[in-house]
């Protein structure tokens, strides 16, 4: 199986929380502020001592990341986050329910090479949940896309 | 007596059609979801968060209760008849689950033992909860705001600190979870913080969706390495329950090893980061002291009966510190929590007198759903066995389908699906570098309460730490919080002490 290898996530992780922490503690401390007088603490107080002992203990978590092997991510695993925002992109044009439809087809045809017969079978199953449970019965509505909104106005 | 009367008051709102079609809906779903293979109760009961919105609060919090419970009786299906837990509680379930479904041929039995020990462990997990749920809620009510900081920084550090490989990670994770929560509006004034000029944010992050992500789409795409492991299931006949019946001397087998791993798993429930997975270690681990008839690992029945009744006992024990005090012990706590929040409940000391119909209404549909699970497990034996021979293949597209459905559908905009899916991928990516998503969800959850309460206390003592100290209740919190700091690294460096004599031993 493929692996991602290239994408050091051990370490980007504790790098991405001290850039969070960086983040709250600046924006904290500009525009939120620590202490008011007899006011006690402010909005940033929180947020301020968290963002601290976030970045301390992201230095930390770097330092115990180096000693430990890198995370095998196999590729396919990332299919699905791939395919989420496909569907995202996907539902401006052609609406939410008929673009799951299309991936749920899409995905057993294409990657998991199911015959027709148990992909239509399984797709036409899980919409008719879908549709029988948020659609009919808690009355969502749908985004419906802009071909949709096109043609039907 | 005074908590008796109030459990029969609230079997009494308990029972209408529509709370207990609720409470027979959740205990279906959560039991189907509980059994597929790799879901978990963190999940399931994530996914099936949205279903809840068609409710009114009270039916909506009693279908949450059997959602939540009947999970817990779901996961030992696949343990028994596929040796793959359905969730980490039914680990144990597996060790001695498939030796006596395949080794003993006797699959049927198996599951019977499961669930009537599920249902024996949960019936005493509620009976405690019934009578320390308001004892606890009592005490809690001397809790003013430095007493409830210093409780919340325990439950947080203990999940941090004590959930995983690595302490370190733990608190990142917590620390991180505090910072998300803080983005929306300012718990204190209701102003606008950390939004960074988006009106989305203005909200905050949307709890559901969140979680849909961080547990459900992450657990997708984990999925995709096991999606070829054939599940053969062991049973290879129609299962019957006249066929599952158990005879006299496993009837008694049963009985013992439940009734004790029920109480010791009610108890190890009620601590913050142990949960029903330590409770079930602990159950069987407890059954090896007595005595069994046929060794245990080898299809005792005495095993299953301790780890199955430890791990439902916990899950009952669990609602102990969750609706008394307001923290939830693990993960799935957290999400239950979160859930009852949005329907504008606020568990903690005053909801068994503020809200005494929902608490006791809630603990009456546990003690219902628990017998629900019971039937329905049973009833639907040859269903679920069809239901586990579905491949993961297969499911992988639908659970996808059901994560993006129910983040829009909760939030009734794009922007739900949006988080959803940044949540899911980072969920993702944090698990695959052994980050535990637990301390962040319950960070996340509990956030604007010790914000709120810690201010509260800078404000009263006028910015004096002394305040945390000073007073007992708060002190003995800190101290513990202290403690369970401290634990991993004493324990660290002996453990480095004794490798280093032993070298210079050698």
């Amino acid at each position: 199986m493929k692996v991602l290898k290239a994408f050091n996530s051990k370490l980007i992780i504790p790098v991405a929380a001290f850039a969070l922490g960086a983040v709250f503690l600046y924006v904290g401390l500009t525009k939120f502020g620590f202490w008011a007088g007899h006011d006690g603490p402010t909005p940033g107080f929180v947020p301020i001592i968290i963002a601290v002992l976030l970045m301390i203990t992201s230095v930390m978590a770097f330092f115990a990341s180096l000693k430990q092997e890198n995370a095998v991510i196999p590729l396919p695993d990332l299919l699905v986050g791939i395919s989420g925002v496909a569907i995202y992109a996907l539902t401006y044009l052609f609406g939410l329910l008929p673009t799951l439809a299309i991936y749920c087809a899409g995905w057993l045809r294409v990657v998991e090479k199911t015959p027709w017969k148990t992909t239509l079978l399984v797709t036409a199953s899980v919409m008719a949940v879908v549709i029988a449970v948020f659609v009919l019965w808690l009355g969502v509505r749908f985004p419906v896309g802009f071909f949709y909104e096109t043609i039907f106005g | 007596m005074d908590n008796l009367h109030m459990l029969l008051t609230g079997f009494s709102t308990l029972f209408t059609i529509q709370n207990i079609g609720a409470c027979m809906l959740g205990a279906i779903l959560g039991l189907i979801v509980g059994a597929i293979p790799g879901i978990g109760s963190l999940a399931g009961v994530a996914l099936l968060l949205p279903l809840t919105y068609k409710f009114n609060p009270t039916t909506a919090i009693i279908m949450l209760g059997a959602l939540y419970y009947s999970n817990m009786y779901g996961g030992a299906f696949s343990a028994i008849l596929l040796n793959i837990p359905g969730d980490s509680p039914a680990i144990m379930t597996t060790l001695d689950g498939y030796p006596m479904a395949t080794k003993l041929k006797r699959p049927g039995q198996a599951l019977m033992v499961a669930n009537l020990s599920s249902c024996i462990g949960g019936i005493i997990g509620m009976l405690i909860l019934t009578f320390m749920g308001p004892a606890l809620a009592k005490f809690g009510l001397k809790f003013g705001p430095p007493e409830m900081t210093a409780l919340l920084l325990v439950a947080m550090t203990s999940i941090g600190w004590l959930v995983g490989e690595n302490p370190i990670r733990g608190i990142v994770g917590s620390l991180a979870g505090i910072l998300i929560a803080s983005i929306g509006m300012d718990t204190l004034s209701g102003a606008p913080r950390f939004n960074f000029g988006s009106i989305h944010l203005m909200g905050g992050i949307p709890f559901v969706p969140f979680v849909i992500g961080a547990v459900g789409f992450a657990q997708v795409m984990k999925l995709m390495e096991e999606r070829n492991i054939s599940q053969e299931s062991v049973v290879k006949e129609k299962l019957t329950i006249r066929g599952s019946m158990l005879n006299a001397d496993e009837m008694k087998r049963t009985w013992w090893p439940s009734i004790r791993t029920g109480i010791l798993g009610t108890f190890v429930g009620v601590l913050p980061g142990a949960g029903a997975t330590a409770a079930s270690f602990m159950g069987y681990a407890s059954q090896k002291a007595f005595k069994n008839k046929i060794p245990l690992g080898t299809g005792a029945v005495e095993g299953i009966a301790a780890s199955e009744s430890a791990n439902n006992a916990a899950a009952a024990g669990a609602f102990a510190p969750l609706l008394a005090l307001g923290i939830p012990g693990s993960g799935t706590g957290a999400v239950l929590l979160g859930g009852l929040m949005m329907w504008g409940l606020e568990p903690g000391p005053l909801l068994f007198t503020k809200h005494a119909d929902f608490a006791w209404g809630l603990i009456a549909s546990l003690f219902l759903a628990n017998l629900i699970a019971l039937a329905i497990s049973l009833l639907v034996i040859p269903f679920l066995v069809k239901l586990l021979k579905v491949p993961i293949k297969y499911m992988i597209p639908c659970i996808v389908v059901v994560c993006i459905v129910g983040a829009y559908a909760t939030s009734n905009s794009m922007y739900g699906v949006l988080v959803m899916l940044i949540s899911g991928i980072i969920g993702f990516f944090l698990d695959k570098n052994k980050y535990s998503m637990a301390p962040m969800l319950l960070a996340f959850v509990l956030a604007p309460m010790l914000e709120k309460n810690m201010r509260k206390a800078f404000i009263m003592s006028r910015g004096s730490l002394s305040i945390f100290f000073s007073k007992p209740i708060s002190l003995v919190f800190l101290l513990i919080m202290f403690a369970i700091i401290l634990f991993p690294i004493v324990k660290g460096i002996v453990g480095k002490v004794r490798k280093g004599r032993q070298l210079n031993h050698n």
